[in-house]
């Protein structure tokens, strides 16, 4: 979905973003916003509280350009930064407003209508660390390295935290089939 | 693991389309960004007077609070919330184990405790909720273990009522009506209504309301008469009487009937649903009240009924005695669920976008608008699974 940038490998980019350079900074970041969005939407489930979040991210991302370093993956840095800003707005939000999963009656849905619920449902029950995990790695499709850099953590963690919410879908869709 | 994938992709898929269009939200966030940015730089100027300021305030805030609080020593905790200060439970969102509450003027939210997402509901002023192992109280503590609530809770707070088949279960039997204090033995108040067997095609009776104190439950029996029918009872909790109750049915066209009670059992608005018309009659011991629409909850006192035309949409309440509408929904908008302040007159109706008659789903979330008596909108959220 989102190419995969090093700063080493965008040196002229990151180099020039680093020195003011808006476009250069629009050209890094840009093809980023769309997979940070619908990061964000997973996180906080509201489209207008996710478009602030990936904008106040982008600002982060800007001021903390310095940071970067050579080969350094640009998307799992700035997508890092992402999950901090939902983060921070989950916690000072006075109200949540993210959507569940709506629950589908078994009688009238055929059998595919109820696996997908099922799904649904499984996976608006892991913990939202899990689930975070599950969205970077299939959704948006970052390798384990990538998806162990933006949630902080190592990648033998990341493996085992993608094969724990797996393993986690599984038994519901056991039990509930 | 591909097949996996591939399902938790498309329910990932079926939220992500809630973005809807996303052309023009990259130029608009980077825009955004980096106008920020630029503003942002400005202000850096005048962050240092900016603390300075804020420190001053703290200061003057910090020395009123210390003189209130030494001149008010007697509150003993620093809760917001009281611990029988009424509340719309609900489940957190972001992780809906976690159950939350605001209270009614919608300033305030708590975290309660855990919770499941097919769970049982709150009691009227959210003081205890069950899960389906077992009831808690505002804190989050277990109360009792219990597992699969099916009661109603009654209006003390703390206790409920519930039908149990007094037979062997999977046969057909008479049901008990039982009043239940958490973790005592359960009273049985009646036998009244028919479980039916396994396999029957109408459910088994239930109770509308339980008031211990207006000494009344309703119960109501759908399909006992037939297909297209109902009955319902007033039964007295101090000594199991039945001082009144109604049976209505339809067998040459397609009926559905929607019985709501008033909390304590007073009134009992019985809505039939026709291909062409929906009518209620609000019947109470000694009258009956006939209206041209469905009514869909009552207000606490029972002078407000939230009610909907035959479409569905909008949902108003209104003052039914008089016809008065105080409030109107949007247009679009069906009912889904509500909640009546306990001792208070604000009423939460909860609206779903979408005809709920005419999908497969369960919709567990609604646009929640918490109205006054006066027909005032005090404050309305979106997306919210009631507990």
């Amino acid at each position: 979905m989102a190419q995969s940038l090093t700063a080493g490998s965008e040196r002229p980019l990151y180099e020039q973003a680093r020195q003011g350079d808006e476009a250069a900074f629009e050209a890094l970041i840009g093809p980023l916003v769309e997979p940070a969005l619908r990061l964000a939407h997973s996180m906080l489930g509201d489209r207008w509280e996710a478009e602030d979040a990936t904008q106040e991210a982008v600002t982060r991302a800007w001021r903390k350009l310095g940071q970067l370093r050579p080969g350094m993956p640009v998307r799992p840095w700035f997508l890092a930064i992402v999950i901090n800003q939902c983060r921070n707005v989950r916690r000072t939000r006075w109200f949540t407003t993210a959507r569940i999963a709506e629950v589908f009656q078994g009688s009238r849905a055929d059998r595919a209508d109820i696996e997908r619920v099922d799904v649904a449902r499984a996976l608006a029950r892991l913990p939202s660390r899990d689930r975070q995990a599950l969205f970077l790695h299939f959704y948006l499709d970052l390798p384990v390295e990538e998806v162990a850099f933006a949630l902080g953590i190592s990648p033998s963690a990341a493996k085992g935290r993608i094969y724990r919410a797996c393993h986690r879908l599984r038994p519901d869709l056991l039990e509930d089939n | 693991m591909d097949d996996l994938r591939r399902d938790v992709n498309e329910a990932f898929d079926k939220r992500q389309a809630e973005l809807g269009d996303l052309g023009g939200a990259r130029e608009r966030i980077l825009k955004g960004a980096l106008g920020a940015r630029s503003t942002r730089a400005g202000y850096r100027l005048h962050f240092a007077a900016g603390v300075a300021v804020i420190l001053i305030a703290a200061l003057v805030v910090a020395t009123f609070v210390y003189v209130r609080a030494i001149s008010q020593p007697t509150p003993g905790t620093h809760l917001k919330v009281t611990a029988d200060t009424p509340m719309i439970l609900y489940h957190d969102p972001s992780n809906f184990d976690q159950i939350d509450g605001i209270t009614w003027d919608g300033r305030t939210s708590v975290r309660i405790g855990q919770g499941d997402p097919n769970g049982g509901t709150s009691n009227p002023a959210g003081t205890l909720y069950s899960t389906s192992t077992e009831i808690r109280d505002r804190s989050g503590n277990v109360v009792v273990n219990l597992k699969g609530f099916t009661g109603t809770w009654a209006d003390d707070e703390r206790q409920f009522c519930e039908m149990v088949p007094s037979g062997l279960p999977g046969a057909e039997t008479p049901a008990d009506l039982m009043l239940v204090t958490p973790g005592a033995s359960p009273l049985r108040i009646a036998t009244i209504g028919t479980y039916p067997a396994a396999g029957a095609n109408h459910p088994p009776p239930i109770v509308a309301a339980c008031s211990v104190a207006n000494d009344t439950v309703i119960v109501v029996q759908a399909g006992g008469l037939g297909a297209q029918s109902v009955q319902y009872w007033a039964v007295q909790l101090s000594n199991g009487g039945n001082p009144w109750s109604r049976a209505s049915s339809f067998t040459d066209i397609p009926a559905a009937f929607r019985i709501v009670a008033t909390h304590d059992g007073r009134f009992v608005a019985e809505s039939t649903l026709l291909p062409s018309q929906v009518t209620a009659n609000i019947n109470s011991a000694t009258s009956s009240k006939f209206l041209t629409s469905s009514v869909d909850a009552f207000s606490w006192d029972g002078s407000l009924a939230v009610v909907a035309p035959l479409s569905g949409t909008p949902v108003s309440l209104v003052r039914w005695r008089d016809g008065t509408v105080l409030w109107t929904g949007p247009v679009g908008s069906y009912f889904r669920a509500a909640k009546a302040e306990p001792g208070g007159s604000r009423i939460a109706i909860g609206l779903v976008g979408h005809n709920p008659a005419e999908l497969t789903a369960v919709v567990r979330t609604v646009n929640l608008y918490v109205v006054s008596a006066e027909g005032r909108l005090i404050w309305t959220k979106n997306n919210m699974y009631l507990a």
